[in-house]
């Protein structure tokens, strides 16, 4: 769905057009769908232990209550809306299992070769491979900055491109790429401090 | 670090990532010959860059379906030094059954144990099922115990060996009639739950069990209503083929939610596929939720598609009142010339004899005229000399008021656990003045809420009941004796009575059963017990009284002479 059609949405979802809202609220929950498969995928033992679907409709039921009866104002403001509560409901999932009666006992990240001493080093803003590594992600990009939080917000929640998020936020291609590399940066800091 | 140097490691950053989108990992030597002293830091920044490229990576698609890896066979274990686990038998996201064994009573048992990862509250849960537990009805599987054995709690129930209705709809299709005998005795089963207060939230053809005699039984009560119960954690909550529109937006249930389910199971059942074209949850979401992409079989007969279409309404207020309804729908189908379809579309006529001798009889003279209850209003009126109820109503003309007295004779066939009016008023987002049952507590709404006494209204009898708002108190009298005083209440509006349900125009909390008579009086009638008559005879304080007796097609007669007479809707 681009912006000019998720737009569109919003401008008949604010006119009461009920289909219009629903549209929304798909589009909010294909983006949490394929988030909790991501978050899921490669991580046998919790697959094994729950489906991703069986999880993912929970979620979705407090997804469209939270989402459901807010007045979106623009494609902006969705989007905010919109992964504000998906981070929400992935926190509480990768939180729910991480515990001692999760899965997520083995704390594996990836790992990168050091630049000094030539062997390996954990680098907790690799890839997550468990509930605890994600949990440590969406709550390390909750404590960025806001305007650095929507960067993530478009780009890895809401999957948009570089030019997409850039039209959102009302900037240059350029300057997005730039805040992009900068909040990576950021987030990579945070990580492996607060981890 | 000077800004200068911040804002050419910036451009290097970019020029390393266009290089890298074109698949070329550059050495931060080589981008930035001109500035020695930043290629220790380009390069640190450069690491970072791909420890965090997975960011960058497209998510997979909604209809990605991986299948699950293999489930290692679990060990058998004995529970609380009494439950022998010998082999699952079921698993689902929420929990694994075993068959076992009951060490000391020495017989087989059902024993299910939550997963620990998927229960927020094992107190919560103990409570939950013990309290399902009471829930004993012929048509719901019933548990025996339940307990903990360290981190695991277990709910201990009767074996059913006959298999689920899933497992029957697989391997041995049963013909369509007794399929809809097993759903209707599921739907008593359902009502009964109601009843006490229980929403199942989880019905679906593998938690209706088929025993040796070929009877249906309900399981899995209060699991999902436990999770759900728990908080805003909790995971389990339905599964989503089966669940009603109102569940997956995550609105309070009632038991219309669980005639929806069944409406569902129906549907598979008969025709062997759902109403649905799609089985991705966020496609199938859609499609329950908006309700566009509902498909009733036309494989089914006329009467059996109606119900089914019936149950499957997007707003609960369209669909059956009750499961009792639901049930009686379908034996009322099953009791006349149209015989329901097969899935290939073949005619059954053979069964319908044979149904009405082993169990049709009694269908047929309980529900003889079933199928006229969605005729018209007026044939909601289906016995003389009382008014019945089934989500039909009476509008008044008269606009609350208080003091009042409001008081019926009541016959209440069945008692949803959220309550309903015999007498209600509302104002959209405050609450109105009401004579009303919650669940089976005589109750009266005032401005703020339900008040509720302790009184039990029995089902099918006869009851008086009745609420006098006084201006410093409000009392509660059932069959005459006081029950409850509560708050008094202050109108802060005009909107009429409605005898049936809540207002005109909110569809909820309605009065299934029968009335005789009803009758509103300004003031304080009652001060203290007294013995009610049979029938009401109008006074100076009378406003408004209605008889059974006394009505002239859909216009109910006002016996009070003050001209308020009502609608029947």
């Amino acid at each position: 769905m681009n912006d000019t059609t998720l737009q569109n949405h919003i401008d008949q979802a604010l006119a009461g057009d009920q289909e219009a809202r629903d549209a929304l609220l798909d589009h909010a929950s294909d983006r949490l769908l394929r988030l909790t498969r991501k978050m899921f995928h490669g991580y046998p033992s919790l697959r094994r232990w729950e489906q991703t679907d069986d999880i993912f409709q929970n979620s979705m039921v407090r997804l469209h209550r939270a989402l459901a009866n807010v007045r979106v104002e623009s494609v902006r403001h969705f989007f905010n809306l919109a992964t504000v509560q998906i981070r929400r409901e992935l926190l509480d999932l990768a939180k729910h299992y991480y515990g001692p009666e999760g899965q997520g006992a083995n704390h594996h990240t990836d790992q990168i070769p050091s630049d000094e001493s030539g062997g390996t080093i954990h680098d907790r803003a690799g890839r997550p491979c468990d509930p605890l590594g994600w949990f440590d992600f969406h709550a390390a990009v909750e404590r960025l900055p806001e305007d650095e939080q929507e960067i993530v917000n478009l780009l890895f929640y809401e999957g948009l491109t570089h030019d997409e998020a850039a039209k959102v936020i009302g900037t240059s291609s350029r300057t997005l790429k730039r805040r992009w590399s900068a909040v990576k940066m950021k987030l990579h800091e945070v990580l492996n401090r607060d981890g | 670090m000077t800004d200068r140097d911040e804002e050419l490691l910036a451009d290097l950053i970019q020029k390393w990532e266009e290089l890298r989108a074109m698949g070329q990992d550059t050495p931060a030597a080589e981008l930035c010959p001109e500035h020695p002293h930043l290629v220790r830091e380009l390069d640190r920044r450069i690491n970072i860059l791909k420890v965090t490229s997975w960011l960058d990576e497209p998510l997979p698609p909604a209809d990605d379906d991986d299948p699950p890896a293999e489930v290692p066979p679990q060990e058998p274990r004995t529970l609380a030094g009494r439950y022998r686990l010998d082999t699952v038998v079921a698993e689902g996201g929420f929990a694994q059954v075993w068959q076992g064994y009951d060490l000391e009573l020495q017989r087989v048992v059902a024993v299910k144990v939550p997963k620990p990862s998927r229960l927020l509250s094992a107190d919560a849960f103990m409570a939950e099922a013990r309290r399902v537990a009471r829930i004993k009805h012929p048509g719901v599987v019933q548990v025996f115990d339940v307990g903990r054995d360290g981190d695991h709690c277990f709910i201990v129930s009767e074996f059913v060996e006959g298999g689920s209705l899933g497992d029957h709809l697989v391997n041995n299709p049963p013909a369509p009639q007794q399929t809809i005998r097993w759903i209707a005795e599921i739907a008593d089963a359902l009502e009964h739950a109601h009843l006490h207060g229980v929403v199942h939230r989880d019905i679906k053809p593998a938690n209706i069990l088929i025993d040796s005699h070929n009877r249906a039984l309900l399981g899995d009560f209060g699991i999902a209503q436990s999770a759900n119960r728990a908080g805003k954690q909790a995971l389990s909550l339905g599964t989503l083929r089966y669940m009603a529109p109102e569940q997956l937006e995550g609105k309070d249930l009632d038991p219309r939610s669980d005639v929806f389910s069944l409406g569902v199971v129906l549907h598979e059942a008969l025709t062997g596929k759902v109403p649905y074209s799609s089985l991705q949850p966020n496609v199938l979401r859609r499609e329950i939720v908006t309700g566009v992409k509902q498909v009733v079989s036309p494989t089914m007969s006329d009467d059996i598609k109606r119900i089914c279409e019936k149950a499957l309404q997007r707003d609960p207020a369209k669909r059956q009142i009750s499961a009792a309804q639901f049930a009686s729908e379908l034996r009322a189908a099953l009791a006349t010339d149209t015989a329901p379809t097969s899935t290939n579309g073949r005619r059954h006529w053979w069964w319908v004899g044979a149904l009405v001798l082993l169990s049709g009889m009694a269908a047929a003279i309980a529900f003889p005229r079933a199928k006229k209850v969605e005729s018209s209003p007026a044939a909601m009126q289906q016995t003389p000399g009382v008014f019945s109820f089934a989500g039909n109503y009476i509008e008044t003309p008269v606009d609350r008021f208080s003091p009042v007295t409001l008081e019926a004779w009541i016959y209440p066939t069945s008692l949803p656990p959220s309550g309903c009016f015999v007498i209600g008023s509302d104002i959209r987002g405050h609450n109105g003045i009401g004579l009303a049952l919650y669940g089976q507590q005589l109750a009266y709404e005032y401005l703020t809420g339900f008040e509720a006494s302790d009184s039990m209204v029995p089902l099918k009898e006869w009851t008086h009941v009745a609420a006098v708002f006084g201006d410093a108190e409000t009392r509660l009298y059932q069959n005459g004796t006081l029950v409850y005083t509560g708050p008094a209440t202050q109108p802060d509006g005009g909107t009429p009575f409605v005898v049936g349900r809540i207002g005109a125009t909110n569809p909820d909390l309605v009065f299934v059963g029968q009335m005789r008579c009803v009758r509103i009086s300004k003031g304080e009638r009652y001060k203290a017990d007294f013995t009610p008559t049979d029938s009401f005879t109008p006074d100076d304080s009378t406003v408004l009284l209605y008889d059974a007796k006394h009505v002239d097609g859909d216009r109910v007669l006002d016996l009070s002479s003050s001209g308020n007479d009502g609608i029947w809707r």
